[in-house]
């Protein structure tokens, strides 16, 4: 049997920095050199390497060599990609395991290891499937959006996220709404409508992200409220009247299911919610208040 | 080589449009069984210029073959047109997200770039293979 040694693959090693890819590998066969092309190489479908490719060839150092499966290709990281999972509070695991001797380190900062293409693909499924639910609840938690790591989560999600697939494209979408970057968000309606594929129309898009954000503010919703009525004693309303938890969630859930088209989102719901408790404290009148909120006497 | 002999044998060996659409056709009859043989790179039976040996086994002898240049100048349409970009799997995306995400075109001009990408551009797991294949097929 023909043993193959990896000594090399073909990549483009400036402008992927923030991704993970796959890359051919060059694999020594008999003291020549060729290139594996494809999903499912072979030693039959070896190919020598060409003109246009030796300038992207790199080659391993001669200990980073090491015995390659047919159809097994290279994972390449880049040096920001790697920075961002290790620094990711979401990925964990991943974060051990590409911080591991499995994965060796090339120059640039880019670190590989070699595996079947069908199991590269299974694991970016899995972590975008992780950072999907990341930016999610990261968009809608002010905090996160200030201090936390969304924009490394959102770098990850591009990264990873590469298929061309109507999840990708409200998720992108989302995130340029939420960070209001309208040229960002219409270029992105742009593309998610342009070929028909995806979306029949920009009105059926923007209906569907509409609808994405509309559960998403409701699930934060549940969060505020749950938070803020496990944290909240009782408070008595200015009349002398307790103001019961259950009251308190009824009348704000009933405001921001009326206010769904409002941009603002859970900052508005917060803030709504403050003032409700203020008013309870007797900061406030509560008059003009409970008409807003639509709670009766 | 002298510098003007290099000259000379450039000047030799150059042929302007349309002309030289004959000659590439003609020296394309000699040199393979079927036109689309040149496309695949397969080796030829004789090069183009007589004076370049391209029996050289460590080489790619469609280098020595055949290439076109453009006078450098500032032209106001482009002289020469893209009809086909093939990326491999997943850069087409990832390169129109650069574009949105490094915002270096204005609004109108990403939406007209990203409309010509999406006029021409595919992704395939074997990019040459694919381009070869719009080539031979059309």
């Amino acid at each position: 049997m023909v043993e193959l040694r990896l000594v090399g693959f073909v990549a483009d090693l400036a402008g992927n920095e923030d991704f993970l890819l796959t890359a051919e590998p060059i694999v020594s066969n008999e003291g020549r050199k060729f290139v594996a092309h494809g999903r499912h190489w072979t030693v039959e479908s070896l190919r020598p390497v060409s003109t246009g490719e030796e300038r992207f060839a790199n080659f391993l150092k001669d200990d980073d060599t090491e015995p390659i499966e047919e159809g097994h290709v290279v994972w390449l990281a880049g040096r920001n990609f790697v920075s961002d999972v290790l620094s990711h509070s979401s990925l964990v695991a991943f974060s051990r395991e590409i911080g591991s001797p499995r994965w060796k380190l090339h120059s640039r900062g880019y670190k590989w290891r070699t595996g079947p293409i069908r199991e590269f693909d299974d694991r970016r499924v899995q972590l975008a499937n992780i950072l999907e639910s990341q930016l999610h609840r990261q968009l809608f938690d002010q905090l996160e959006k200030t201090l936390g790591d969304l924009a490394s989560t959102f770098r990850l999600y591009l990264a990873l996220a590469t298929e061309r697939t109507k999840s990708r494209y409200l998720n992108i979408a989302l995130y340029h709404f939420e960070m209001r970057d309208t040229y960002a968000l219409g270029l992105t309606r742009h593309r998610a409508v342009i070929n028909g594929d995806l979306f029949a129309d920009a009105s059926t898009f923007d209906q569907e992200l509409a609808q994405l954000r509309s559960v998403l503010t409701a699930a934060r919703l549940d969060e505020v409220v749950e938070d803020r009525l496990s944290t909240s004693h009782s408070y008595r309303l200015p009349n002398g009247e307790e103001a019961h938890s259950k009251h308190v969630e009824s009348a704000v859930r009933k405001s921001i299911a009326e206010n769904w088209a409002d941009m603002y989102g859970s900052g508005a719901l917060s803030t709504l919610f403050e003032r409700y408790l203020a008013t309870h404290n007797g900061e406030e009148s509560d008059d003009d208040l409970r008409a807003e909120l639509g709670i009766e006497r | 080589m002298t510098l003007q002999a290099k000259r000379e044998f450039l000047a030799k060996n150059s042929y302007a449009v349309p002309k030289h659409a004959t000659v590439f056709d003609e020296w394309i009859a000699m040199a393979f069984d079927e036109a689309s043989d040149y496309v695949k790179g397969e080796r030829p039976t004789c090069g183009a210029v007589s004076e370049i040996d391209i029996h050289n086994d460590e080489c790619d002898a469609r280098s020595w073959l055949w290439e076109a240049r453009v006078p450098r100048a500032d032209y106001s349409v482009p002289p020469l047109l893209p009809k086909r970009v093939i990326f491999k799997r997943s850069q087409k995306e990832l390169y129109l997200d650069w574009v949105v995400s490094e915002k270096v075109l204005g609004y109108a001009e990403a939406v007209e770039h990203i409309a010509l990408v999406e006029s021409m551009a595919d992704e395939s797991d074997i990019p040459v293979d694919a381009m070869i294949h719009f080539l031979v097929e059309g």
